[in-house]
């Protein structure tokens, strides 16, 4: 099944290696355009994975997607999120030197000369010419409205379960609506990976405009190579984002003891507090891999409106956003 | 239509045919082998063409015939796909049309490839094609036996080789395949279509080929829907706020990549002629609206034709002689009077100029689904929609709000609205809005409405035209219930205000003079004609919206036409609506997601309610109880008095209830 890509030229740049590439998963996603058709083991669903299994995977698809249930507070967080990356990458994609910026709004479609995108396509869809990596996806809630909005978006999982839930959400919808209906999953594609598996290509490096890890990096092993290896794949001057917790008694109290225990909001066990990880921690680690913090603010959930909303206090829930400047240019 | 197939067979010839010339013999075995036959995945086969070569013959022990290999040509009959034939109907039942070729009768036209807008008839076991001249429908029936031409669209092969006995370990597919042996099975299918200008019946094709671009335009654009379409928005009726509402969607930049629906149980109503009689129906659009209409470029067709202005606007009660009057600061209008079918004129013709909104006219929703991701809806010509958001706005009898099983808050006014367009005596032009609280409801002169007790309208209604006139010039100024302790009080605060004042410093900037002229008059009404009643009710939805749905307009609130807000309030949930819907594309959300139709539930709520509860009450307090006797009516027109008084002569009361009434 191979899909019309909006623009050819920003996927093709992304190589990857042989060992990542057979463990892509549906070839509906990754074109073999995009890739050395070569090294594209083309593999389907009914191959690797057995019947049972993907009924088990297409009912978390569903609960991922469904918007009030268990996962709701993460789709409420989509009104705080999405605006905050659209309006600091509408912004990123304005300062830059016009014939950057040039290049980077051009687009061929198949046999036709290349065009500009214009300025009213520019208001519908506003990321439109940005290559935006989201580094532990999940379902693609945080994914597919930064597609939506026009972004070229590159979504990662490490957990295989994910990234299929993800697809089927991708493959159900265009089965319903209409392939035509739906046109910006062309830009959306899921790869099964893990940001190391992606730095040890050095083509990936500076590729991407911003670098978005929501709700991640408190699940992560080892943070510094984490985010060293996120901050790689950024374009100097890109930007990365980080939604997290921090890592104080007030988010002890209110996310495990709270969420998990009393109020059932999310399965127990899915933070563990020692992971978590105080913002002077992160933008410290940010530093020394040149990229520095340029705003950081505090996230209320309130769990009676389940809404989210930006707020001083950031002993909770935080975000903060970084731009990277490369000291040494070559 | 016919094919050559070259094929190789073997001939048996039997021994008491060889005495005849073999080439004959060889000829009469093929044509007898093969035709009428279908051979699958090539044909149906139907006489010999030529032979090309034949082989030696041989005999073989125990069989006397001798056995001849022959290389021949064959005509096979095997349409190919988008050919044009013609043919015979042959029967039709509720799947489609079959037609005959004479020599071949497996030709099935399904329901989906028959010309739009079609029915099927019950009683005749016909289709029927609905055509449309524009100004009316024919029906013209597609009769058996009658020639018609048509396309191929695709040919159906089925394999009808016996086959072995089912093996056992699959149980399921032997009820199936016993199932299937019931039914003939047919080895060669084609389907086609005829659901294009020049096809379809040869009597009709002559009348259809003049109107054929205009067929294929009405096709195109609102009736040839696939039998399952996707639409981002679906929007359900087609009235003044249905209408604005996708005019709106369709002029925004932001949804010129959507795809938008409109569904109107009404045919199209662009041709608006600019009619003698006046309109009874019309509403007081507050500037709000106008700038709405002026941003989807509907406010210049509406100009060009006619509308009345309000400058000012006058109300004062019956019992007392309390008052008060309006007037914009800036002396812009206070309200525009527009006919509704003007309105509605204005808006229609704008839609066509939307390339993202299709209207499907003369249509209705018959059902719909919802679940978590979209709602599917079934039309009333069997066709379904896909949709992500459903926006209903059927007025106050809401098919959709019922199906939803959304409950309302409701009661209904013991009152009727009469409304009837007037002729002023003198011919000076009136931009004064003239309101006055009689006991049995409130009387107004320019968006005229007269809402009354329901067991005095039918005395009304019968009245001949002079004679209502009549009436309504007296009820502007006759006496009515006449409280002397009412207008005492009037005096009183009248009085109490001068003091104040004169002893509040700069008193002047907080009240106003007091008027001594007690009252103008309204201009005497010299005739009136189009004379129309309705029922009054007030409607509040608990919900405004639903999964995947969203409501607005009388769908969700039905109002006192006292302050003539309640065309304005639906205007303002489109404009509401529409602003919701601009925040969820742009955060990148799809359309319909939850917390934006909460959103708007909540923003549009608190705008609306209140409004509706302020005007219900104003009703209430105005309008006389049969229980009443004067104990109760004193303290209450005193109250009405004290409080009417007062705004007329604070200044800040006052421009609040001008801003209110303004919005």
């Amino acid at each position: 099944m191979l899909r019309r890509l909006i623009t050819n030229r920003n996927l093709t740049r992304l190589l990857v290696d042989q060992k990542l590439t057979s463990r892509l998963l549906t070839p509906s996603v990754v074109s073999t355009k995009c890739l050395s058709s070569e090294s594209v083991n083309e593999q389907n669903f009914s191959s690797s994975v057995d019947d049972r299994e993907i009924r088990q995977f297409r009912s978390m698809s569903d609960s991922w997607w469904i918007e009030n249930g268990e996962f709701e507070p993460l789709h409420m967080l989509n009104l705080l999120r999405v605006p905050l990356v659209r309006d600091v990458m509408v912004n990123y994609r304005n300062s830059l030197p016009p014939n950057v910026r040039q290049t980077m709004l051009a687009y061929s479609l198949e046999g036709e000369e290349q065009k500009i995108y214009s300025n009213q396509e520019l208001d519908r869809e506003p990321l439109l010419g940005l290559n935006i990596i989201d580094i532990g996806c999940g379902g693609g809630l945080f994914s597919e409205p930064l597609a939506r909005l026009g972004a070229q978006v590159t979504a990662i999982d490490a957990c295989k379960e994910n990234i299929i839930a993800a697809q089927l959400r991708m493959q159900t919808q265009q089965d319903k609506l209409g392939v035509d209906s739906c046109k910006f999953y062309d830009r959306l594609r899921y790869i099964h990976c893990t940001v190391e598996d992606l730095t040890a290509v050095e083509e990936n490096y500076d590729y991407f405009d911003a670098v978005v890890c929501s709700e991640v990096v408190e699940h992560v092993n080892n943070l510094p190579e984490f985010i060293s290896n996120s901050a790689k794949l950024l374009k100097n001057q890109g930007f990365a984002f980080y939604t997290t917790i921090n890592r104080t008694p007030d988010s002890y109290f209110s996310t495990i003891l709270a969420a998990e225990y009393l109020l059932n909001l999310v399965p127990k066990g899915t933070h563990s507090w020692e992971k978590f990880v105080k913002p002077e921690e992160l933008k410290d680690i940010l530093t020394k891999n040149e990229v520095f913090c340029k705003f950081e603010m505090g996230m209320m959930y309130n769990p009676l409106t389940r809404k989210w909303c930006w707020s001083e206090y950031k002993r909770n829930n935080y975000a903060l956003y970084a731009q990277k400047f490369k000291t040494k240019i070559d | 239509m016919y094919i050559l197939a070259e094929m190789n067979d073997v001939v048996h010839v039997k021994p008491w045919y060889f005495d005849q010339d073999l080439l004959n013999v060889i000829e009469d075995e093929l044509n007898k082998k093969f035709a009428n036959k279908i051979i699958y995945q090539l044909g149906l086969c139907v006489a010999l063409f030529d032979i090309k070569e034949i082989g030696n013959s041989s005999v073989l022990p125990g069989d006397g015939s001798s056995h001849t290999k022959v290389s021949f040509r064959y005509v096979i009959f095997r349409p190919f796909i988008d050919e044009i034939l013609v043919g015979k109907v042959k029967s039709s039942s509720k799947e489609g049309i079959y037609i005959s070729l004479s020599f071949f009768d497996d030709i099935f036209v399904p329901f989906s490839n028959l010309q739009k807008p079609c029915r099927f008839d019950e009683k005749e076991q016909l289709f029927i094609w609905q055509y449309d001249t524009g100004d009316s429908v024919h029906d013209l029936f597609i009769d058996i036996g009658e020639e018609i031409r048509f396309r191929v669209v695709n040919e159906v092969f089925l394999d009808t080789t016996p086959t072995g006995p089912p093996k056992k370990n699959d149980a399921m597919t032997i009820t199936s395949v016993v199932h299937n042996k019931d039914e003939i099975k047919c080895p060669f299918t084609i389907i086609g279509s005829i659901n294009e200008p020049g096809l379809g019946l040869l009597t009709l094709s002559s009348r259809a080929s003049f109107s054929s671009t205009k067929n294929l335009q009405n096709d195109n654009q609102s009736h040839n829907c696939k039998n399952n379409d996707y639409f981002d928005i679906v929007i359900c009726g087609g009235g003044m706020v249905g209408n604005a509402m996708a005019a709106a969607l369709g002029q925004e930049n932001l949804f010129k990549n959507l795809k938008i629906a409109l569904i109107d149980t009404e045919s199209n109503k662009e041709k608006y002629q600019n009619p003698q009689i006046h309109h009874s129906r019309v509403c007081a659009l507050s500037s709000t609206t106008i700038d709405l209409l002026k941003s989807i470029d509907s406010w210049d067709f509406i100009q060009q034709h006619r509308f009345g202005e309000v400058h000012n606007m006058h109300v004062w009660d019956g019992s007392t002689d309390a008052f008060i009057s309006f007037k914009k600061e800036d002396g812009s209008n206070l309200a525009w009077i527009v006919e509704n079918n003007l309105i509605i004129a204005s808006l229609t013709k704008n839609l066509s100029n939307f390339k993202n909104v299709k209207v499907f006219y003369s249509n209705k929703i018959e059902d719909f689904k919802q679940n978590d991701q979209a709602i599917d809806i079934k039309l009333n010509d069997d066709s379904n929609i896909t949709t992500k958001l459903l926006i209903g706005s059927d007025g106050g009898n809401s098919f959709i709000r019922k199906k939803a099983n959304i409950d309302v808050l409701q009661w209904n006014y013991d009152q009727v609205a009469i409304v009837a367009t007037m002729k002023l005596a003198n011919k000076t032009q009136n931009f004064t809005a003239w309101q006055r609280f009689l006991s049995t409801g409130p009387i107004a002169l320019l968006p005229a409405i007269w809402s009354i007790k329901k067991n005095m309208v039918n005395n009304l209604l019968e009245l001949n035209d002079e004679e209502f006139v009549h009436k309504v010039n007296q009820a502007f100024v006759i006496e009515d219930f006449k409280n002397e302790f009412g207008s005492g009080i009037e005096n009183l605060v009248q009085n109490g205000i001068d003091w104040l004042r004169n002893v509040i410093p700069k008193g002047s900037d907080y009240f106003t003079d007091r008027e001594t002229e007690v009252r103008i008059l309204p201009p005497k009404i010299a005739s009136s004609e189009s004379r129309a009643s309705y029922p009054l009710s007030f409607l509040h939805s608990n919900n405004y919206v639903s999964k995947r749905l969203a409501l607005i307009g009388d769908s969700i609130h039905k109002i006192h036409p006292l302050a003539g807000q309640g065309v304005n309030l639906g205007f303002g949930d489109v404009i509401c609506l529409k602003q919701c819907l601009k925040d969820n594309l742009l955060s990148g959300n799809e359309i319909g997601s939850w917390n934006f139709l909460k959103d708007y539930e909540s923003r549009r709520q608190r705008q609306a309610f209140p409004k509706m509860v302020g005007i219900d009450a104003l009703n209430k307090l105005y309008t006389d109880y049969e229980y009443g006797n004067s104990l109760i009516k004193t303290p209450l027109v005193t109250a009405r008095t004290v409080g009417l008084t007062l705004s007329n002569r604070v200044i800040p009361v006052k421009n609040f209830f001008v801003k209110q009434a303004m919005r």
